[in-house]
């Protein structure tokens, strides 16, 4: 279990990435969302122990984190939002390589893992290949591969599906799901759908803070009954706040959280996970 | 179309980048510190200052610059990941191209203008400076050097950016340019370069024109027939047609393939070609991946293939160099002295401070950081991997060297002798292991690149050029993890430097270990952020061991302090003369005391069997020559401070003044007119095996020397020891030294006895080893393993006495009444170059001009002391290297060795007969006397086409010492300038005597030096002029005048005398 207490961090310049975290992770697929700036990448840094915090503690399963990194690091996999590689090394030797840096045994137990690991990520036929020559989405699987070298109990992953494409990502997904049962699954994203169909429990952050966590069930529900959308938008002093405006095959659909009926045209719909993650987003904006 | 916005919103974008403002500041504070030591004492060299300062500026900072810029204006876009957004703008190539370039020119260019306005600003301020002389010369400098040379370098190297992309590159470029034009100018006598020669008249020739600095046409003055404009023309020309092959290159970048400025950066990032080649290697050891990613990388290859290049053609080239028109046969330490001391140590310790970036910063350049920093290898591991590599790389770095000195042996048919390489490439190796663990150190704690670079750079460059001690920092220590061995010769081998380098690895080693376990716990791991918080920095355990290695560090840093001090070897000049200075604020007034002189000189020496140590107990016979009783004596300390004690007989020591090291010593009973009282010294000289040899106090068991004029104490105030440099006269708050020069020195009325005494030395050996003092040899025996050998002068000599301990058996051969002893490591053949010029000499000078003073004179091969030659009454000391091993060179029209022989042998007429006893005197009388004897001994020995080769030579010395060799000159009796004492007493005597003859000169030395030995008053230079005069008859006057008391040029000197020396 990944318990986190008052964490904070501030930039040079005075900017508040973290401002007092508080999570209790417990295993399975847990979801952290937000939007660009909101302080998720220093969190997950600093879960992995890469970044210092100035303030808080971090604990995974009994390992003080901050003063025993090396104790995590021995049973973390973590994936960067975005990384390169060795110019004058195949994919396969860079796991080899990465694989010593966990301290794995350089043995044919390690190699038949990594053998596994290049087929779970559908990298096989390129194993020789050096991963600088690798487009974007096969060097996400790469990346993805290094991770759960040594067989991790806490993955951090930050943005893991950036540049893969749709099935790539389906199959990452399933991958993630299979692995989540007896370990911490962290996945950062700001893609809230597939927070809401992968992740058990998750957090919302802006501007440093945590705004909101629990299930996701939980989460959505709460909104039940209060999501109401229109291809009009509410008449000004109307009761509701505003969540999204998409076009949905050409039509406007504005979709607003309000305890009453806004007014003519509006219905109510069943809340999504993408409502509260609005919801909190708007709740924390300075009026 | 372009407009002021492109240029300014270039500025807007660039002038954020620190590395602007560092390397600007780093320039103005170099060329301050330049031009701050400058000190001239005339108009001339007011102007010389100015003129070299400008053309330093090109040779030796703008590369630098350029180098360090050129990324910044032409690689940033690739370097910050922006080439791809760039590239869709509406931006042309040759927008771009202009824009860029014009930019970087313009930067460089406002440079160079800021450098001028120092160094024109602080020569002004000068007494003899004028700002409208300095502004004119530097706007012309400007316009001729300057400015031609930023463009130049902006536009090479916006080619070279645009064809390879890669900021290491653009660093290569600039290096190698430099270094090419170092070489250039070091094989076409450049002023600016120590030791350059004309290797090959037709290229000095091609430089004239086509130097990209104009510097060859601007030190070679005009020809004097007639002909002088065509000099600007050539200057001229040669600066349009680098400007044209500017243009040309910078038109050429648009024809470069796939070539867009965003296309070809993006090529490089995204896709380096390297990287396309199929790796195959399994091997998962990180050191192996840390070594492949420095081997392979293109840059280190490029730069150990440059640093072939470089070394090779060093080594092949100057292995057979001894000196000017002279060569050796060669030997494995002649080959690797030419590259390991002064080229490989710096080289490669700079390749290694770029590998230590690359090991360091392998994960951020291929962006795996995040990745690695969350594995469990710790950062002891990361960095300890990063140590072995870079010792690896420190080991592979000295095998390529050696290989390349061992080719060049090869190459040049030279006898390869493997122990020698092992013995100076084990003294290397510390050297370059410590630097490498240095910037391990810091490239891991410091977690910005350029903040890491810049620590590893200034390092570098104070512990591998002469900034340090210009600095006036003359503690070895101040050089951060640098060894200051010797280069060994033939004499002194390498012994000595294992000593220094156990004294400096301990100190450094200490410091490097505790950098290293500092560097562990702080490790960034290769991440922007910091890994550890100050508290549990310090609360670690590991932080007892950096105190332990610190203290261990500066414990021996202190024995390394206390040998130093005890070797008297820490005294700066400017302390030296800030002690003269006190020394004359507190006993000036003693010059109108009047005070015993020293008649008799009984000494015992005992060298120890260590060969670094020596006991010296010397009895001074004082006599008071006034007429007046003596009351007190004002006992004084002498060049080279060595703890010693002194007493005199029935004197007891009234004041002692510990820093200026005087002592006053009140006489219990007055001395009387004619009365003597004896004065006894007695000291233990010991010298450390780190003391540097570069002086006439060595104490090895090779070769021993103690200069006792330089030891033993003086008697009464010395004027001497006054300084003399106006400037620093009145920094220090002296008043104006009333000195007339020679030309304008009246008679002296002191007469020549103060400075004369009669000596008997006892000198105690080891074993197997030879003494010297001054007179003959009486007696010598052997007792408990050591040798005596007692010496006695007939009558009383130039007090200068000097004693040696040698190994060497002495080789004996008369030369009329004189007894000619040589001491060698290796015996010398009857008609070796040395004997034969020291026979002649003695011979001449003792049937033309007085008899020699003596019954022996003895010439010892000497190991590098700082000079090629030096005089003793009775011995003289000549550079082993230079006068026994070398022979000359091919194309040489007559013979160093013998030359040095002659001049070293005239000294002893020439500064120990006479030339001595006026402190008002330079050296004419001494020096360019001798060069009068080389030229009459060489014509002599050699015909007449040695002595005008000879006359060549030193005109051409005195050419490449002198940036304006055809401005006035202060007349020659009362030069200063070694080039004028020796290069231009040279063609000013060569002209003499075919104007004068030798019969009159010859006349002139007699009657001076008769003068002197009757009277016993010291000679002038004018006793020498006004003889000169009467000897050669009134024609002989408007010469002689012109020559050795005119202010002309020695060109226009010569020209007006009807001279012509071929120049």
């Amino acid at each position: 279990m990944l318990e986190v207490e008052d964490l904070g961090k501030t930039y040079r310049g005075g900017v508040a990435a973290l401002n007092g975290i508080d999570l209790s992770i417990h295993a399975g697929m847990y979801g952290l969302l937000g939007p660009n700036g909101a302080g998720k990448s220093t969190l997950m840094r600093t879960l992995a122990a890469i970044q210092l915090p100035d303030r808080g503690s971090i604990r995974f399963d009994g390992i003080d984190v901050l003063t025993d990194t090396v104790a995590l690091r021995r049973r973390l996999g973590y994936l960067p939002q975005s990384f390169g590689a060795y110019p004058h090394a195949s994919c396969r030797s860079m796991l080899r390589h990465m694989a010593v840096l966990k301290g794995l045994p350089d043995d044919a137990a390690t190699r038949r893992r990594i053998n596994e690991l290049l087929d779970l990520t559908n990298l096989t036929a390129h194993a020789e290949r050096a991963v600088t020559t690798f487009s974007g989405g096969m060097r996400q699987r790469f990346g993805i591969a290094q991770a759960l070298l040594g067989d991790p109990s806490l993955l951090i992953l930050d943005e893991p599906t950036a540049g893969l494409d749709p099935e790539e990502r389906i199959r990452l997904y399933n991958l993630l799901s299979q692995l989540s049962g007896e370990r911490v699954v962290l996945l950062s994203t700001h893609i809230v759908d597939d927070v809401e169909q992968l992740c058990g429990e998750v957090a919302i952050m802006q501007s440093g803070k945590v705004v909101a966590k629990g299930t996701t069930v939980e989460l959505v529900a709460e909104l039940a009954g209060r999501i109401w959308e229109s291809p009009v938008t509410a008449p000004p002093g109307s009761p509701g706040v505003l969540l999204s405006t998409a076009y949905r095959r050409g039509v406007p659909v504005h979709r607003y959280f309000a305890e009453t009926f806004p007014g003519e045209h509006f219905v109510p719909t069943s809340p999504g996970l993408e409502d509260r993650y609005f919801l909190e987003l708007q709740r924390e904006q300075p009026c | 179309m372009l407009s002021r916005a492109d240029w300014k919103g270039e500025w807007l974008v660039t002038r954020r980048h620190p590395l602007i403002w560092i390397v600007a500041a780093g320039a103005i504070a170099f060329v301050t510190f330049g031009v701050s030591n400058e000190a001239p004492r005339s108009e001339r060299e007011l102007f010389e200052a100015l003129l070299r300062l400008n053309l330093f500026i090109p040779v030796f900072i703008l590369p630098f610059l350029a180098g360090a810029l050129a990324p910044v204006f032409y690689l940033r876009d690739v370097e910050h990941g922006m080439s791809e957004i760039f590239a869709a703008y509406p931006q042309t190539l040759r927008a771009w191209l202009v824009v860029r370039v014009s930019s970087l020119s313009g930067l460089l260019i406002g440079l160079c203008a800021v450098m001028q306005l120092v160094i024109a600003g602080i020569l002004a301020e000068h007494p003899m400076g004028e700002l409208t002389m300095g502004a004119l010369e530097s706007a012309k400098l400007m316009a001729l050097v300057h400015l031609p040379a930023c463009l130049i370098w902006a536009s090479v190297l916006a080619r070279f950016s645009c064809s390879t992309g890669k900021a290491s590159m653009v660093y290569l470029a600039a290096g190698f340019g430099w270094l090419a034009y170092v070489g250039l100018a070091t094989l076409t006598a450049t002023p600016l370069i120590a030791g350059s020669f004309v290797v090959w008249e037709p290229l000095r020739s091609a430089m004239l024109l086509a130097d990209p600095y104009a510097i060859t046409a601007l030190v070679n003055p005009p020809p004097l027939d007639g002909m002088g404009y065509v000099h600007e023309i050539t200057i001229v020309t040669g600066r349009v047609a680098w400007l044209v092959a500017c243009l040309v290159l910078v038109r050429g970048i648009a024809e470069i393939p796939v070539f867009s400025p965003s296309r070809e950066s993006t090529a490089s990032i995204a896709g380096p070609r390297s990287g396309r080649r199929k790796s195959r290697s399994h091997c998962p050891d990180y050191l192996a991946l840390l070594l492949r990613w420095i081997m392979f990388d293109k840059f280190f290859l490029l730069a150990l293939i440059g640093w072939a290049a470089l070394a090779f053609p060093e080594a092949y080239g100057g292995m057979s160099y001894a000196e000017p028109l002279a060569v050796l046969i060669p030997d494995s330490r002649d080959a690797l002295n030419r590259v390991m001391w002064d080229l490989a140590a710096p080289v490669c310790t700079l390749l290694l401070l770029y590998t230590a970036d690359r090991a360091a910063r392998m994960g951020s350049i291929t962006r795996m950081e995040s990745l690695t920093a969350a594995t469990p290898y710790s950062s002891w591991r990361f960095v300890g991997t990063q140590l072995a590599c870079l010792w690896l790389v420190s080991l592979a770095l000295l095998a390529v060297t050696l290989l390349i000195v061992c080719a060049a042996q090869l190459a040049a048919l030279s006898p390869i002798q493997p122990r020698e390489y092992f013995a100076q490439g084990a003294q290397i190796l510390p050297m370059l292991l410590l630097s490498a663990t240095a910037f391990v150190a810091i490239h891991s704690a410091v977690r910005s690149r350029m903040a890491a670079n810049l620590i590893g750079f200034i390092l570098l460059v104070l512990g591998h050029s002469s900034l340090v001690p210009t600095m006036g920092l003359t503690h070895p220590l101040w050089k951060p993890f640098t060894i200051p061995l010797a280069v060994p010769d033939h004499v002194l081998g390498l012994d000595a430097n294992w000593a220094a380098m156990l004294h400096f690895s301990v100190f450094w080693a200490a410091i490097c270990g505790a950098l290293i376990v500092v560097a562990a716990r702080v490790h960034h791991r290769g991440l922007p952020y910091p890994q550890l918080t100050l508290r549990r920095a310090l609360l670690h355990p590991a932080l007892f061991a950096v105190v332990l290695m610190l203290a261990a560090s500066g414990w021996q840093g202190l024995a390394i302090h206390r040998i130093f001090v005890a070797d008297a070897a820490l005294i700066g000049n400017d302390e030296s003369i800030k002690r003269r200075a006190d020394y004359e604020r507190g006993y000036a007034k003693w010059q109108h005391r009047s005070q015993p002189i020293v008649a008799d000189v009984r000494s015992f020496v005992d060298f120890g069997d260590d060969g670094r140590s020596a006991d010296l107990r010397v009895t001074m016979v004082l006599v008071n020559p006034a007429d007046e009783p003596v009351e007190h004596i004002l006992v004084g300390r002498n060049q080279i401070d060595v703890p010693g004690k002194v007493t005199i007989e029935g004197g007891v020591a009234e004041v002692q003044d510990a820093v200026t090291g005087q002592t006053v010593f009140r006489l219990s009973s007055p001395m009387q007119p004619g009365e003597t009282r004896k004065l006894r010294f007695a000291a233990r000289i010991v010298r450390s095996a780190l003391a540097s040899t570069e002086s006439l106090l060595i104490l090895r068991p090779q070769f021993a020397s103690l200069p006792a004029f330089q030891i033993l104490p003086v008697i009464g105030y010395q004027r001497e020891f006054s300084p003399r440099d106006p400037q620093r006269r009145a920094k220090l708050g002296l008043p104006p030294l009333a000195i007339a020069p020679p030309s304008r020195l009246a008679e002296p009325t002191a007469g020549l006895t103060p400075q004369q005494a009669r000596f008997e030395t006892i000198v105690s050996v080891p074993g197997g080893h030879y003494g010297i003092a001054p007179g003959e040899l009486i007696r010598s025996w052997s007792k408990r393993g050591r040798t005596i050998f007692v010496f006695r002068t007939d009558r009383a000599i130039r007090s200068a006495p000097m004693f040696f301990a040698l190994p060497w058996k002495p080789q004996q051969r008369q030369f009329g009444s004189v007894k000619a002893e040589t001491y060698a490591p290796r015996p010398i053949a009857t008609n070796d170059a040395n004997l034969v010029g020291m026979g002649d000499t003695l011979a001449w000078l003792s049937s033309e001009v007085a008899p020699y003073p003596g019954r022996s004179l003895r010439l010892i091969a000497a190991p590098e002391f700082g000079s090629s030659g030096f005089a003793v009454p009775q011995a003289m000391l000549i550079s082993h290297q230079r006068g026994f091993r070398a022979i000359p060179a091919p194309d040489a029209g007559f013979d160093q060795a013998y030359r040095r022989a002659v001049h070293e042998t005239a000294h002893q007429w020439f500064g120990h007969l006479i030339g001595y006893g006026i402190p008002e005197e330079r050296a004419f009388l001494i020096e360019s006397l001798a060069k009068y004897a080389e030229l009459v001994m060489v014509e002599r020995r050699y015909g007449k086409v040695a002595m005008r080769a000879l006359v060549a030579w030193e005109a051409d010395r005195f050419d490449r010492a002198r940036l304006a060799p055809a401005e006035a000159a202060t007349p020659l009796i009362d030069a200063e300038d070694s080039e004028d004492t020796y290069s231009r007493a040279t063609l000013a005597f060569a002209c003499l005597r075919t104007k004068v003859g030798d019969a009159a000169i010859r006349d002139a030395l007699r009657e001076v030096a008769a003068a002197s030995l009757q009277t016993s008053r010291p000679a002038r230079s004018l006793d020498f002029v006004q003889a000169l005069k009467r000897a050669g008859g009134k024609q002989s006057e408007m010469p002689i005048d012109r020559l050795l008391l005119g202010s002309l040029s020695i060109e226009v000197a010569l020209a007006r005398s009807g001279c012509d020396m071929d120049r």
